[in-house]
């Protein structure tokens, strides 16, 4: 194939010998360039439609894609997003895509030994630019020499056939800061879907973007992330590799969505996956990450997506999947990939509670896989006990080196075995109600009015991101909060000016249930400035500025699909001008009530809380409140907060009425 | 949290290993054998062909870490892809105690992913499953059997039948 093209690219090199070499011989500068578009001789020999458009190649849409380029600050100039000096050509080639054009037309005409990066030919290292150029170039294209790339094709022969390409999703992970917001890779499919291959999607290959951050945690791991210093890769995995690290090992159910793309596209994305081998791209976990990273290459897949452009200051991975369905269309319906604590969950539930038990006494070791208990239960039924009970143990083994773990394991599998049970019969974990794509928008405005302490005020409340307990929870993980820099401005007519009410800097609450097989832990943290009512020097009361800092870990129970009911122990410091000395410091508890499915309309949460804070200016706080939501459309809801509040031994009632709009 | 721990030190291990072995790509790819630094993380200083391929299908099967091993078995250069020769090893090794449980079911998506890299007929995939589950005992016979064991053990549970004896690799 190869060798045919590249004989008759000689052929119409023979034929066209005063054009291609007056055309390409001096296309080492931008200069070079222009002036070979000048029509003229170029004209004569009937090319001037292909190289007029030269100079005009660098801006076209494909070429900006295929080198990540983005508008530079205020809209001036060119940067790309890669960070690897070797991937561009020219010198200056991050900052200047025409320059870079002008640098990979000629070194694409470079003598056959010619080694760029990776030691490859120009173009073997860029497969996907030379492809594309020579298309865009037309007649002048197809007259460009032809290198042979047996790196190139041994890769594409081993990668085996694709035939799709899906957006996976793996949901969000509260236990790694880095996850919580979910993540997203590429899949590269082998086969259309619903057919007989299609469904040995583990063996298809995904592409990821991730960034190599070492052993680095806390606020170092923090401070690197948002300013760049990790080196973020494109990387191949086989799709089961990433299904064992996301669904068996962290436990993340894994959406997939096959994007309707046609082959041309499929091709395009393949030879730049390969281009972009070993090119580091500086990460950022809130713009530049793994899902807007991602965005760029199906904008080379498919030029003229404009996904990136959509995103400013912050790319989360759930709004780029919206993106990526607005722009593009799905092949088949999303699949949905339970993990491995959802599978055993469900698994669970279908059996009676004795089983259960005895599941989770086979999985500790209490008893053996031969214990005289099992042999009331129908086959059937053990068979799924003891697969339970393996299960569990894979689960924990992951956690946990445990050399009991092998030979239980082994046991357990012989025992089910010999059950004479073949398949199996237990009903799959549910589909959730809503994908994620479904889930409301990130960002939030909220409006309304209310009377505290007998005092009416009017309220703007916005936050850009993400999901709050009482927003809808379709789409989003169960029992799980993320709130940023969620801003209140509030007005209390006939008493000054518009306020600075409070603002939340990060609140994050992970609800987790814990049944008979999983034991979580629940956990809540929370920084943010709010105007609250404490007494005045003058023996009177109003509002003042508090800083505070509270965490605390708890418990959490699932009432049946719907409801939530948790407890946590807290503690608690705050800072105020008012407060005297300006610090107080002490214990807390607080407990609630959370009710509404994904597909309930309504939503409502009961809570109290009570800090008391000994250390510094030593006072007492109660809260005692009930907040519904009722959705009125799919980015839109109704709420309702009533609150009875207690400090510094004087109390009030709160009330107010919102409207909820997410973005 | 003890579990968040070991999971983050065993990312950071696997993404260590990433970017050492980045600095070396060029001499692993100088190798050109069996796929990039397959499995040395284990087998340190072993750069042979039998050993790196040895160094994944020794993977124990309940073992704990099949995923900083693989990570070592793709990182190396990223982008890079599995030779067609070793899909069927790094796969088993990968997914060893998956294929376990699905043998002992007689059923799964990693027991039909493993009948096609042994490039199984659609039509025998019943017969594949069916027989390999009735000789779980012998395909698993210890719980320290490695994923290469545990290759020949499927290899002698098709070869001793009639019919599957064709899939068996010789």
């Amino acid at each position: 194939m190869r060798t045919s093209r590249a004989t008759r690219a000689a052929e119409r090199r023979g034929r066209g010998r005063s054009v291609a070499p007056a055309l390409f011989a001096s296309l080492g500068t931008l200069v070079a360039l222009i002036a070979c578009a000048v029509p003229g001789p170029l004209g004569a020999t009937g090319h001037a439609t292909d190289a007029t458009s030269v100079p005009a190649l660098a801006q076209a849409p494909e070429w900006i894609a295929l080198g990540h380029w983005r508008r530079g600050p205020a809209g001036r100039g060119w940067e790309s997003l890669a960070d690897q000096p070797d991937f561009f050509l020219a010198p200056d080639g991050k900052h200047d895509p025409a320059a870079e054009l002008a640098a990979t037309l000629a070194a694409f005409r470079a003598p056959p030994e010619t080694r760029v990066r990776l030691d490859l030919h120009p173009q073997c290292a860029f497969p996907a630019r030379f492809a594309w150029l020579v298309q865009a170039l037309g007649d002048a294209g197809r007259d460009l020499p032809r290198v042979p790339c047996p790196t190139l094709a041994a890769w594409r022969s081993d990668l085996g056939p694709v035939a799709g390409v899906s957006l996976i999703f793996p949901e969000a992970f509260m236990n790694n800061p880095a996850s919580m917001f979910g993540h997203t890779l590429l899949r590269l499919d082998r086969a259309p879907p619903d057919t007989a291959e299609d469904r040995r999607d583990l063996l298809a290959y995904a592409v990821n973007f991730a960034a190599d951050t070492g052993d680095d945690g806390g606020a170092l791991f923090a401070a690197k992330g948002l300013t760049g210093v990790y080196p973020g890769t494109f990387s191949l995995w086989p799709y089961y590799e990433k299904v064992r690290q996301y669904g068996d090992w962290e436990s993340r159910d894994i959406w997939e969505y096959r994007l309707a793309l046609t082959p041309d596209e499929i091709e395009r994305l393949l030879l730049h996956v390969f281009e972009l081998r070993q090119v580091r791209f500086d990460y950022f976990f809130f713009d530049e990450n793994c899902s807007y990273q991602l965005l760029g290459l199906l904008e080379v897949a498919r030029p003229g997506l404009a996904l990136r452009d959509r995103f400013h200051g912050w790319a989360i991975p759930a709004d780029t999947v919206r993106a990526v369905l607005d722009e593009t269309s799905l092949a088949a319906e999303p699949d949905w990939r339970p993990s491995a604590a959802t599978r055993i969950a469900a698994r669970a539930r279908t059996l009676p509670p004795r089983a259960r038990r005895l599941a989770g006494e086979l999985a500790a070791g209490g008893i053996a896989p031969d214990d005289p208990a099992l042999a009331s239960f129908p086959d059937t039924e053990r068979a799924s006990l003891l697969l339970l009970a393996y299960d569990l143990v894979r689960l924990r083994a992951k956690a946990e080196t445990a050399d009991a773990d092998r030979p239980r394991s082994l046991a357990l599998l012989r025992a089910r075995q010999r059950t004479g049970v073949r398949g199996d019969p237990a009903p799959g974990a549910r589909r959730p109600a809503v994908s994620p794509d479904a889930g409301h928008r990130p960002a939030r405005v909220r409006i309304g009015a209310g009377v505290r302490d007998e005092r009416a005020f009017l309220e703007l409340r916005a936050r850009p991101a993400f999901h709050d307990l009482l927003d809808p929870p379709g789409g989003y993980l169960r029992g799980a909060e993320i709130d940023f820099l969620d801003v209140a401005l509030r007005l209390y007519p006939g008493h000054g000016d518009v306020d600075l009410h409070a603002l939340t800097l990060l609140e994050i609450v992970s609800l987790a249930p814990r049944d008979a097989l999983f034991r979580p832990i629940s956990w809540r943290v929370r920084t943010g400035l709010t105007s609250r009512l404490a007494p005045r020097a003058n023996g009177g009361f109003g509002d003042a500025w508090f800083w505070d800092l509270s965490g605390g870990a708890g418990l959490t129970a699932a009432l049946g699909d719907r409801a939530l009911a948790y407890a946590f122990a807290e503690a608690q410091a705050e800072t105020s001008p008012r407060l005297s000395p300006a610090v107080a410091v002490g214990p807390g508890a607080s407990a609630g009530l959370l009710v509404g499915g994904a597909e309930d309309r309504w939503r409502t949460h009961l809570r109290a809380r009570a800090v008391h804070l000994p250390l510094g200016d030593a006072h007492s706080a109660f809260t005692l409140a009930f907040e519904q939501t009722l959705r009125l459309g799919p980015d839109l809801a109704l709420e309702l907060r009533l609150a009875g509040e207690r400090d510094f031994g004087r109390s009030w009632l709160e009330t107010g009425v919102f409207l909820r709009r997410w973005f | 949290m003890k579990r968040s721990t070991n999971r983050s030190r065993m990312q950071g291990m696997a993404a260590a290993t990433i970017g050492a072995a980045m600095l070396v790509a060029g001499s692993a790819r100088a190798d050109g054998d069996t796929g990039c630094g397959l499995g040395s993380q284990v087998w340190e200083g072993q750069s042979s062909v039998p050993a790196k391929v040895l160094a994944v299908t020794t993977n124990g099967l309940f073992g704990n870490q099949t995923f900083g091993i693989t990570s070592g078995t793709l990182g190396c250069e990223p982008g890079s892809v599995i030779k067609a020769e070793q899909r069927l090893n790094v796969f088993t090794a990968v997914n060893v105690d998956r294929l376990a449980r699905e043998i002992a079911v007689g059923e799964g998506e990693a027991l039909d992913a493993l009948a096609h890299l042994y490039g199984v007929a659609d039509a025998d995939r019943d017969a594949f499953a069916t027989r390999l589950n009735a000789r779980f005992d012998a395909i698993f016979p210890t719980p320290t059997v490695t994923a290469g064991d545990v290759l020949a053990g499927i290899d002698r549970a098709l070869a001793e039948d009639a019919h599957l004896a064709r899939y068996a690799r010789s």
